[in-house]
């Protein structure tokens, strides 16, 4: 028994993490290192595989289809995300205060973050209907004009972005909630004192305060954002046309619907050096402000 | 040589039955103890299917057993069984329309011309004439057939005689130029006069009606994209034109759910689709009053080149792999025999028996219009509401592309020469 005993002692530095790092060579590793392979073949699902070497990404680089995608892809994430920050930073900022039915009212913020992101997807689409739509019923009642929401090719993605703010703002919220309530009170009390306006305060002690949090709930929120799927491919299936086609709803029609696993596992890697790029890039932005 | 008793005694016996055999009148209890195996999808007919296999059974001795999986599955696992070459499974549903272009290549599918002939493995009123043309048309492969359909279904108009005729007009379209003519009249500030599909490529399945009908077709001669002969370009700048100028806002956003609620809702005077879905329009909970009063229904109208609607058709095929054809071929039989088919009918699922559509009990379940109409269809119907090549959803996308082109304005020549080339590249790749 001494002998099993020690001999754990002095690995112990591994074996503790073993079946952390065996989680991840499971769930992470094999499958990257699986969807590399699938890349490098021509594989029709049901056919016969063969080996192209690297004749899809060449293909996948002059694709219009696969830029259309990655525009797409920008557009909405980066319409999206600033657009759910400034929501989020307002009702932090409401939050932060005390007000009556304030827990009654945080709960319902809260309640498009957990809702089934394919149940309210199917509801946004019956609301987007431009003929029988509760939207354009609304936009009359205020006198304006109906729109044609996701049904015209210029107006897919926006209505989109309203989607996905609504559901996603009370998250960034949430985040950057937390942070303000950990600011000073002092602080706050030194600039009454000193005179300094509510905006003043504000910009001056409760943003650089909370600067670190937004940049997580960015990084989260943009990770999350460029490899949205289920509302997109719910509401539109990527269309009008390839009008709100994403690079990820791309790679998912190229494998589950026209099945090329080979093509559709390169249009994956593309997606992956993506959300990579941009993690690393808020990453080193973070460092830089904390 | 010197003869062995046993052997001999074993050939004569057996020249004996086969001489019985040949002679043999068609007898259900021949395959008596066989065992057979049957992949479903989950599909109104297997639920109708599943309680009266034992009647199959206690008439033939046959072990019946199916295996029923959700569509997307099925279609999957029945991909999975049958390109294995595994000899267990004897017979599965399919619908031609879709994959019959992948499993007639293969050689996954057994033809059944040589049961159909032999008088002593097929039941005297198999009728194969009852099928409707459209139908059983779909299970003919350069003369040869794969299988028997089970279910049959193709698209109407639906129209309000109502608006009809306050409009002065008389009666449903029968042309292309009259169905034009009709939608300017009963179009207006609130009431499209006409829609149907236009998203993408959910709505290639409807177009195609209109490609058939003014002439064209998927594939030419060579087996290269026909969509962008004279023909389908004057069909979809067709579609186009009625669309753009009398169907409801946003007509690239028309999925089948789309265009039945605005008909539904009394927000289009005339639509299109699949004749499946008249139960919506007598339902109170989703059709308003005057919709439920006023629908009527006619076949396609005619185009330059007839009125030549797409068939939607399941039915029953053996596996190529199968150690039991004839006992699966006496299940088919069965299943799909005259009287199963009224029955079928009744239970609420298209038979592919025109006996069935005409059975006097059935006649009473459904408007006299919807019944001639659909009647109608099944006969004149073409069985390619999918291209009839492998990989078909990506084709339809890339239709799909040319549609959304068309009713957002663009160059309806263009759009489709586009989408014949990307076409033409996806059957390369594919080969």
């Amino acid at each position: 028994m001494k002998t099993a005993n020690s001999w754990i002692d002095r690995h112990a530095r591994l074996l503790f993490p073993l079946p952390a790092i065996l989680a991840i060579v499971v769930l992470i590793v094999a499958p990257v290192v699986t969807n590399f392979v699938l890349s490098l073949y021509d594989y029709f699902v049901g056919g016969r595989a063969f080996f192209v070497g690297l004749e899809n990404y060449q293909r996948a680089a002059t694709d219009p289809r696969v830029w259309n995608g990655i525009k797409n892809t920008f557009y909405f994430t980066f319409t999206a995300v600033p657009l759910q920050l400034l929501v989020g930073i307002g009702i932090a900022v409401l939050f932060n205060r005390d007000f009556p039915g304030k827990g009654l009212a945080r709960t319902i913020i809260l309640l498009p973050m957990v809702a089934t992101p394919v149940a309210i997807a199917l509801i946004w689409a019956l609301m987007f209907n431009p003929s029988l739509g509760v939207l354009n019923y609304f936009l009359e009642t205020l006198g304006l004009e109906r729109s044609l929401w996701v049904a015209q090719s210029s107006l897919a993605i926006p209505s989109l972005v309203l989607v996905d703010t609504w559901q996603w703002s009370p998250m960034i919220a949430l985040i950057l909630l937390a942070a303000m309530q950990g600011v000073p009170t002092e602080h706050y009390e030194a600039a009454r004192i000193d005179g300094a306006s509510g905006w003043q305060s504000f910009w001056h002690i409760t943003i650089p305060g909370i600067r670190s949090a937004i940049v997580v709930a960015l990084i989260l929120r943009a990770v999350d954002a460029l490899k949205t799927f289920d509302i997109i491919y719910v509401i539109t299936e990527g269309g009008p046309g390839t009008a709100s086609e994403t690079l990820n709803v791309l790679a998912f029609k190229t494998g589950f619907q026209f099945f090329h696993a080979g093509y559709a596992a390169t249009l994956l890697i593309f997606l992956m050096f993506l959300v990579l790029g941009i993690a690393v890039l808020l990453n080193a932005v973070r460092r830089r402000t904390t | 040589m010197k003869v062995r008793p046993l052997r001999l005694f074993v050939l004569l016996v057996l020249l004996l039955s086969f001489a019985a055999a040949s002679a043999q009148e068609f007898d259900w209890r021949r395959f008596e103890g066989s065992e057979i195996r049957f992949m479903m999808n989950r599909h109104p007919f297997t639920n109708w299917l599943e309680p009266l296999v034992p009647e199959f059974e206690a008439l033939t001795g046959i072990d019946v057993n199916l295996e029923v999986f959700p569509e997307d599955q099925f279609r999957q696992v029945r991909l999975l069984e049958v390109s294995s070459g595994a000899d267990t499974l004897d017979g599965y549903m399919i619908m031609p329309g879709q994959v019959s272009a992948q499993y007639l290549g293969a050689g996954w599918v057994r033809y059944i011309d040589d049961l159909v002939a032999d008088p002593s493995l097929t039941m005297p009123d198999l009728e194969l004439d009852d099928f409707f043309g459209g139908a059983i048309g779909t299970f003919e492969d350069d003369g040869q057939l794969f299988g028997l359909p089970l279910q049959i279904e193709s698209s109407l108009l639906f129209y309000r005689a109502d608006l009809v005729e306050a409009a002065g007009l008389e009666g449903p379209p029968e042309t292309m130029d009259e169905l034009m003519d009709y939608a300017a009249e009963l179009s207006s500030e609130l009431v499209a006069g006409f829609a149907m599909r236009g998203r993408g490529a959910a709505a290639t399945s409807q177009t195609v009606n209109l490609l058939y009908s003014f002439g064209g077709e998927w594939l030419d001669e060579d087996g290269k994209s026909a969509l962008d002969s004279p023909e389908s370009i004057a069909a979809h700048e067709f579609y186009a034109e009625l669309m753009r100028n009398y169907g409801p806002p946003g007509p690239t956003n028309l999925h089948w759910a789309e265009v039945t609620s605005l008909y539904a809702q009394g927000q289009a005077a005339m639509i299109f689709d699949a004749n499946v879905f008249r139960p919506i329009m007598e339902d109170p909970a989703q059709a308003i009053d005057i919709v439920r009063e006023n629908t009527r229904y006619a076949p396609l109208p005619a185009g330059p080149a007839g009125s030549v609607p797409g068939v939607l058709v399941w039915g029953l095929s053996i596996n190529h792999a199968s150690q039991n054809p004839e006992a699966s071929w006496y299940f088919i039989q069965w299943a799909l025999s005259k009287e199963n088919q009224v029955r079928l009918a009744l239970f609420g699922v298209p038979a592919a028996r025109a006996s069935a559509w005409a059975d006097d009990e059935f006649q009473t379940r459904a408007p006299a219009d919807w019944i001639e109409a659909s009647m109608t269809s099944f006969e004149n119907g073409q069985p390619y509401w999918n291209p009839p090549i492998i990989p078909v959803a990506e084709v339809r996308d890339a239709y799909g592309q040319a549609i959304v082109a068309a009713l957002e304005g663009r160059d309806v020549a263009q759009a489709l020469e586009r989408a014949a080339d990307e076409m033409d590249r996806i059957i390369e790749r594919t080969r």
